[in-house]
């Protein structure tokens, strides 16, 4: 990797550089039928794995859902690939799947060690690894991947790891404990019955790895003894990395909103909840996304029976749904910090929260995206291209996109609005339209105290719609 | 041309009885078009006319014709419209004319502006050639016809012509006729030249274009003229006349119908119904004028986005150019914002200039519901008129409120007399009288209000009597009404450019109708609306438009930001075409829900 010395050197004295750092592990075993983001389908273990195919997004244009775009033939094959599903094609010889993750992982710490000297990084005090299914590396390769890390994290640095319950073995388990790590495990729903619905692959029992990681210690406020937990666990604890406090956490990622989810099983969602108590939550409600498997099973164009068989709950239904997950998370002590996330007092993600306050990270990986000096890039969600570049010497190729002053401000409310953060309304100034603020404060969806705007809980419910009140009328701008 | 073998002429009919088609075969037979050129109705050169089927502006076209006496004509045909909203326009190109062709389809007999029409060509003292077409149609009728077309003409059998406008036959003799019928033109060459303008169009490179009758004497192109009217002094630039495409002359004379260019840009310089005089030997009286017209219905016109407002005007302004009957001023409506007070003949020509303007001046428009005006007779004497409903006085100033009635005549098959019957007793009519035309068909007069025409009854009638029946009617006064302000509020503030004013018998249900249909076409909102109608202060419906409760819950880490951000500016733009009240978001076609009740207040659906 060319080392970019002169130009690290010459970083340091223009902005400050990013302390936080995003890892984008695109790797699923198969793709959920509701999914989004890029993903590259691997095939379960034990299986010839696909090859990389190019990722091709939802169409561009926003919007519930849209028609899909057509799917981009894979080089070296001519078909093209099926837009959702595993490739399940010949592989360039000699590749197989450890071999892939090796290299992949030898590839972020290339680009890491790059971007790192561009940069003139010398903190870091948070670390995502996301996904895809960042567990599926297993712990060896993650611990690979951490450890050139380590001389720039910060004593409290938060390391937060996704993760699925079928890659929760004992000795994973006991690594993330002994590790100190943020683990945020992706449940979706403890209800087997609603998880069939989302395509969701995951066969091991989500309570099961959650107890797993418990009993392991991860989250806990103290870092569990060194003679506990499994052999894998004490290879790794006898290694030289000294032991830090970290912040720890052990997490769930559910959504609401499923096909065939009554309000009923909501409740006895926030029950098991309530039982296990993590130390964080994530809820979302389900988006049908064109061109995902489960748009095609629901959307205008599927067969009525198919779409009857859905049960998507309506709009009353799942306002109600979300209401009682605020009020019913908020009993049980969890603070709603962001519209989507629930943590226990000192459990937030500091990682985020550092993303939703406008802090500039670093994301590596391909279709990772950080956000710089006014600046936000992604690498171009291409891994086999991604790799090949990293593998020759290069950087991937990557997109940018300019920030200006008023983009930057909408980002800020934005975020602001999500999360019920105090701003600034000169930060606003130019690009909010402030004769829409009476009538918010009215309707008690924001508060305006001291020069400052901050949406309420009651306007966090609808933060898109107090936003859209808020920005200012383009054709301002070029007037 | 000498004046003996000049012949000015018209074609009037009823709507789609064939006018159109006779003027298209008189041009081929007379070798003023060829038959390659031929587009079908090749003078309706507007697009819209041509997409409507119907003539809008009329048209001029000269037509040099060897009759069967072997002499050569010079015929100018001016071609009119058909629509109860025109009449101005048909009574305008009369004026230049001395005989009017006027075309019945036998398979549909006399109808309703065949009467108005045929009425306004006596009204100018023009020979009337009536013409039955359509033969070539198996369901022709042409005794019944000659029935009607005799009674309300006095024509005799032998001066009724029959011809098939579509396949040619008896054209010719239309044209025999024309030549033998029609007058030769009154006017004096020798006396000061006089010309009437009896139409005009704006074009956008050479200024107006003025129509043209040469009453009396001459003109000749450079020469200087002299607007009566406006006394304006202006050089002839160019004349001609209409081939049917404009043919510069170097002089028209005394009979002829043509066009003149004065270079002039400004509009209101070259007034429809002015005089036009040579300055060298000007003429003392100028030629009588028109009276002036009416408009009888009224909407508010304003652009969705405000900026637009100055375009809207000059739009406004292009088109009265060609259409002296629609008046406009400013308005100011809290809910809307600036627009214009639009006045028409007509429903029918309030679509078209609506059109028009959405067309050909590229033109976003929010149309408020169309009115007729009233005159409100306050408590302390004085006579409030009222064009816009939302300028209605407080109840407590009002004396009594008058409104505009019309003579209404509908002819119709003997059939369909209960169900107009039927139609016109919702209508808070007065029933007048019956006359039978033919044993077949009957004209019964009624007197009702415009404002119960105004939004449907034209619709309703047709679709009651499938299609047979046909209506005219004309302003007969102003009668006393009980009529109230029905209001209608959102979150509590009325809305000005909703109000409407309603027999106070109907005012109940309307508002609750109206008031439903509202609550179908606002979007819900992050506030809840209260919907109400009100009468003075006594509200008399409510619905509520319940608030949005949540948006979508999706996540938004780092890589979702840019395209979560992009997703709501897209959304901001598309709020652009709503119109904010208050703090309420109300798409614009909210504003004509009216329009999709009946007269009763039920759902049309």
């Amino acid at each position: 990797m060319n080392a970019a010395a002169g130009a690290g050197r010459g970083r340091r004295n223009a902005a400050p550089a990013p302390r936080h750092l995003y890892v984008h592990v695109p790797f699923c075993a198969v793709r959920c039928d509701y999914c989004e983001f890029y993903s590259v389908p691997l095939g379960v273990a034990g299986e010839r794995p696909a090859p990389l195919a190019p990722f091709v997004p939802p169409a561009a244009s926003p919007g519930p859902v849209e028609s899909p775009t057509p799917p981009v033939a894979s080089a070296p094959h001519e078909r093209p690939a099926p837009l959702f599903a595993p490739v399940p094609d010949a592989l360039p010889p000699g590749d197989d799947r450890e071999a892939l993750l090796d290299r992949f992982v030898a590839a972020l710490v290339a680009e890491w060690e790059g971007e790192r000297i561009r940069l003139g990084i010398e903190r870091l005090e948070t670390v995502f690894v996301g996904g895809g299914t960042p567990s599926l590396l297993g712990w060896e390769r993650i611990e690979r991947l951490l450890e050139p890390l380590e001389p720039l994290l910060t004593p409290r640095a938060e390391i937060t790891l996704e993760a699925n319950p079928d890659d929760v073995s004992d000795t994973f388990a006991a690594w993330a404990a002994g590790r100190r790590l943020r683990v945020s495990l992706g449940v979706q729903s403890f209800d087997a019955r609603l998880r069939a619905e989302l395509g969701r692959r995951a066969l091991a029992d989500p309570e099961t790895a959650f107890a797993a990681l418990r009993r392991a210690g991860v989250g806990a406020a103290v870092a569990p003894a060194p003679d506990s937990g499994a052999r894998g666990a004490a290879t790794w604890r006898s290694g030289a990395a000294a032991r830090r406090p970290g912040a720890p956490g052990l997490g769930i990622d559910l959504i609401f909103g499923l096909p065939g989810q009554r309000l009923s099983d909501v409740e006895d969602e926030l029950a098991v909840v309530a039982r296990l108590r993590p130390d964080h939550v994530s809820w979302y409600e389900l988006g049908i996304v064109s061109g995902s498997a489960l748009a095609a099973r629901v959307m205008p164009g599927a067969s009525a029976a198919s779409r009857a068989a859905a049960e998507l709950p309506d709009d009353e239904t799942a306002s109600e749904m979300f209401r009682r997950i605020v009020t019913g998370l908020g009993r049980l002590g969890y603070e709603w910090y962001e519209v989507s996330n629930f943590a226990q007092p000192g459990r937030r993600c500091g990682h985020n929260s550092a993303i939703w306050r406008g802090h500039d990270y670093l994301g590596i990986g391909p279709g990772a995206v950080g956000t710089a000096a006014g600046v936000r890039r992604r690498d171009v969600p291409d891994a086999a291209a991604w790799l090949g570049a990293l593998e020759g010497g290069r950087e991937p190729a990557r997109e940018h996109e300019e920030l200006d002053d008023a983009t930057r401000a909408r980002e800020r409310l934005l975020l602001a609005a999500r999360t019920g953060e105090r701003v600034p309304l000169a930060d606003l100034a130019g690009a909010i339209d402030e004769g829409a603020l009476p009538a918010l404060a009215g309707a008690g969806l924001v508060s305006l105290t001291g020069g400052t705007l901050r949406v309420t809980r009651k306007g966090r419910y609808v933060a898109n719609g107090v936003c859209v009140r808020l920005f200012r009328d383009s054709s301002f701008l070029e007037a | 041309m000498d004046l003996d073998h000049i012949r000015n002429f018209s074609i009037i009919a009823h709507i789609d009885h064939g006018k159109s088609t006779l003027a298209d075969r008189i041009l081929e037979l007379t070798g003023s078009v060829t038959a390659r050129d031929m587009k079908e109705q090749l003078l309706d050169s507007m697009d819209l006319e041509r997409e409507r089927g119907i003539t809008i502006k009329a048209q001029a076209v000269r037509i040099d014709y060897k009759a069967r006496d072997g002499q050569t004509y010079q015929l100018n045909l001016i071609d009119t419209p058909g629509h109860v909203d025109f009449t101005y326009e048909v009574s305008r190109s009369l004026a230049a004319c001395e005989s009017a062709v006027l075309v019945v389809d036998t398979t549909q007999g006399v109808e309703a502006q065949t009467v108005a029409n045929a009425y306004l060509a006596l009204d100018n003292d023009l020979e009337i050639i009536p013409v039955l077409n359509k033969i070539d149609l198996p369901a022709s009728d042409v005794a019944e016809t000659e029935l009607e077309v005799h009674e309300l003409t006095g024509a005799t059998y032998e001066e009724l012509l029959t011809i098939s406008a579509k396949t040619g036959a008896g054209v010719e003799d239309v044209l025999e006729a024309v030549v033998a019928r029609t007058p030769r033109p009154g006017g004096d060459p020798q006396a000061p030249s006089r010309a009437l303008v009896f139409d005009s169009q704006y074009d956008q490179y050479r200024g107006v274009v003025a129509y043209v009758r040469v009453v009396d004497g001459s003109f000749a192109r450079h020469e200087m003229v002299q607007m009566m009217g406006t006394g304006q002094k202006v050089e002839v630039e160019e004349l001609g006349y209409f081939g049917p495409e404009m043919t510069a002359m170097p002089r028209l004379e005394t009979g002829e119908v043509g066009y003149i260019i004065t270079g002039v840009k400004e509009v209101a310089q070259v007034r429809v119904g002015d005089t036009i005089t040579a300055l060298k030997r000007p003429a003392e009286h100028a030629l009588p004028g028109y009276k002036v017209v009416h408009p009888m219905v009224f909407c508010g016109l304003f652009p969705t986005e405000g900026d637009k407002f100055g375009e809207l005007r000059d739009a406004l302004e292009k088109l009265t150019l060609n259409d002296a009957a629609l008046s406009w001023e400013p308005e100011t409506s809290q809910a809307l914002g600036f627009g214009f007070r639009c006045g028409f003949l007509g429903l029918l020509h309030m679509d078209i200039v609506r059109e028009r303007l959405e067309r050909e001046y590229d033109l976003e428009l929010i149309t408020t519901t169309p009115n007729v005006e009233y005159h409100v007779f306050q408590i302390d004497g004085s006579m409030v008129p009222v064009r816009n409903p939302a300028d209605m006085p407080d109840v407590q100033r009002i004396d009594h409120v008058e409104e505009p009635y019309v003579a209404a005549s509908v002819i119709l098959p003997t059939e369909f007399v209960g169900t107009v019957m039927e139609l016109c007793q919702g209508r808070r009519s007065d029933f007048v009288d019956m006359k039978y035309l033919s044993p077949e068909r009957v004209e019964m007069h009624y007197q009702l209000p415009l404002g119960e025409i105004v939004i449907d009854f034209f619709d309703q009638l047709k679709s009651r009597t499938r299609g047979y029946a046909s209506l005219d009617y004309e302003f007969s006064g102003y009668r006393n009404g009980d009529l109230v302000k029905l209001d209608i509020l959102l979150a509590g503030e009325p809305v000005d450019a909703l109000s409407l004013i309603v027999p106070r018998e109907r005012a109940a249900v309307r508002g609750r109708a109206l008031v439903e249909k509202l609550r179908q076409k606002i979007p819900r909102q992050m506030f809840e609306v209260a919907i109400q109608a009100a009468i003075g202060a006594r509200v008399v419906a409510r619905e509520t438009v319940k608030a949005h409760r949540k948006d979508v819950i999706a996540k938004c880490y780092g890589g979702d930001i840019s395209r979560k951000r992009k997703l709501l500016e897209k959304q901001k733009e598309g709020k652009k075409r709503m119109k904010q009240i208050g703090v309420i978001e109300v798409p614009q076609d909210a504003f004509l829900a009216v329009l999709e009740l009946d007269s009763e207040g039920k759902d049309k659906g």
